[in-house]
């Protein structure tokens, strides 16, 4: 585990976007109606926001930007770096940030990269650009993350209800005068395999033996090119790292875990974050969900939470954030923030 | 009595069990509320109430709720040493 401080990179602004259309899991037939019900109390998740197949990830993040650089009066030309934080590109390659350059109407001279990261993606991401404009030549940049995946198949109960798209637009700015925003980071690849997808990559490519689906013990069929989820092994991961974590950034951050407004969590389940706020030792209330509408989002749900459920609060006064961020990897990032002066735009849909 | 506070943390743990109806040589997963979502109420509760985690894998081995205490408690022992 790491430790870090970014003491010259302001978080400007923040804004997402998600598919107008919304599917309920009270509709998804896999499952009986008790099961359904039962699920759905479990993980906080009774909605979710469904892209058609031609709406990519980059166009819910160019659709957030846009509408967050025509809200801060940003000029195009002053932004000088793209992170596109993403499991879902447009394509194998090349990288989908230099289409969003081009999209977006950034300026050639724009630096610009994918990384491949889910559940961590934006807390990891915030260090990313965070420490880019820290070294001096870029002054203003844009952290994209999100994703559209359709990996987890209908019929496997264990994924189907959980995920759903969105995708983000982040500003970042160097600033000499801003608080610092601390960060605990760790990995753990020995745990690779409790969120992944088998086939598709270079080590086992598609083969026409990838779409066969297997039953599953538990109901429904899943292949190769789906998503697997071990429940089990991702609670006993998150509760293993993720309280300790945010206990060693808030005492890196000088602050008590008391002290702290708000909690963004990664909106994987409502059961798991129950447990990581008892096991810190705060009230549920203070760690905000947007999971009843929008599901799993990936690296997107920290930031759709922000921009859902503090909004408000976030105008009327600064917020004490601590965002942690945790899953695919396995890996974690989590991050404390004063949030103060943030440009918060209205929910976008596409 | 380890035992038995180990069982009424499970019945509380579960949705749907009766307080005081189980006891520590229970088969849990023959019961009717045994599912993947009660694996991971279970595998919650030993780590609030132990401070110790034990895998699905690690589950597989135990029948009864006996044998679930007793791996809880080698694994914190485990830990302590």
């Amino acid at each position: 585990m790491a430790l870090a401080a970014l003491r010259r990179a302001r978080i400007a602004g923040i804004a997402s976007a998600v598919p107008k259309e919304i599917v309920s899991n009270s509709d998804y037939t896999v499952l009986s109606e008790e099961q359904r019900e039962k699920i759905i109390k479990y993980t906080g998740i009774r909605f979710r926001r469904w892209a058609p197949q031609e709406l990519c990830c980059s166009d819910l993040c160019q659709a957030a930007a846009e509408k967050l650089m025509a809200e801060m009066g940003w000029e195009r030309e002053s932004i000088g770096a793209v992170v596109f934080i993403s499991q879902t590109s447009d394509y194998p390659f090349p990288a989908t940030a230099q289409i969003l350059q081009n999209k977006l109407g950034l300026p050639s001279s724009t630096l610009a990269f994918d990384v491949n990261l889910g559940c961590s993606g934006y807390t990891y991401g915030l260090y990313i650009l965070g420490s880019l404009l820290e070294a001096g030549g870029i002054k203003r940049g844009l952290l994209l993350a999100g994703d559209v995946s359709k990996m987890h198949g209908d019929s496997d109960p264990a994924s189907a209800v959980l995920f759903g798209h969105a995708g983000s637009a982040t500003a970042m700015e160097f600033s000499e005068d801003s608080k610092p925003v601390f960060f605990e980071f760790g990995s753990d690849g020995s745990g690779f395999k409790a969120i992944y997808v088998p086939a598709g990559g270079s080590r086992s490519p598609v083969a026409a033996a990838s779409f066969q689906k297997s039953k599953l013990a538990g109901g429904g069929a899943r292949g190769d090119t789906d998503v697997v989820l071990d429940a089990a092994e991702i609670i006993n991961f998150t509760m293993r790292e993720i309280p300790h974590s945010i206990r060693r950034l808030v005492e890196y951050a000088g602050c008590g875990v008391a002290d702290v407004d708000a909690y963004v969590f990664h909106q994987a389940n409502q059961f798991i974050n129950n447990q990581v706020a008892r096991k810190i030792g705060i009230k549920s209330d203070k760690a905000p969900t947007s999971l009843y509408d929008f599901g799993n989002t990936s690296s997107a749900t920290i930031p759709l939470t922000i921009t859902t459920q503090l909004r408000e609060r976030l105008a009327e006064s600064p917020q004490k954030l601590v965002m942690s961020g945790f899953g695919v990897g396995l890996s974690w990032t989590s991050a404390y923030w004063d949030a103060e002066r943030v440009h918060l735009p209205e929910l976008v849909e596409v | 009595m380890q035992a038995e506070q180990f069982v009424r943390h499970f019945e509380n743990a579960i949705e749907g069990l009766t307080p005081n109806s189980l006891n520590p040589e229970t088969k849990y997963h023959t019961l009717a509320q045994w599912d993947s979502l009660a694996l991971l109420c279970l595998l919650a509760m030993i780590d609030c109430e132990y401070d110790v985690q034990v895998s699905g894998m690690e589950l597989k081995s135990c029948d009864t709720l006996r044998q679930v205490f007793d791996l809880a408690m080698s694994k914190k022992l485990a830990t302590v040493a």
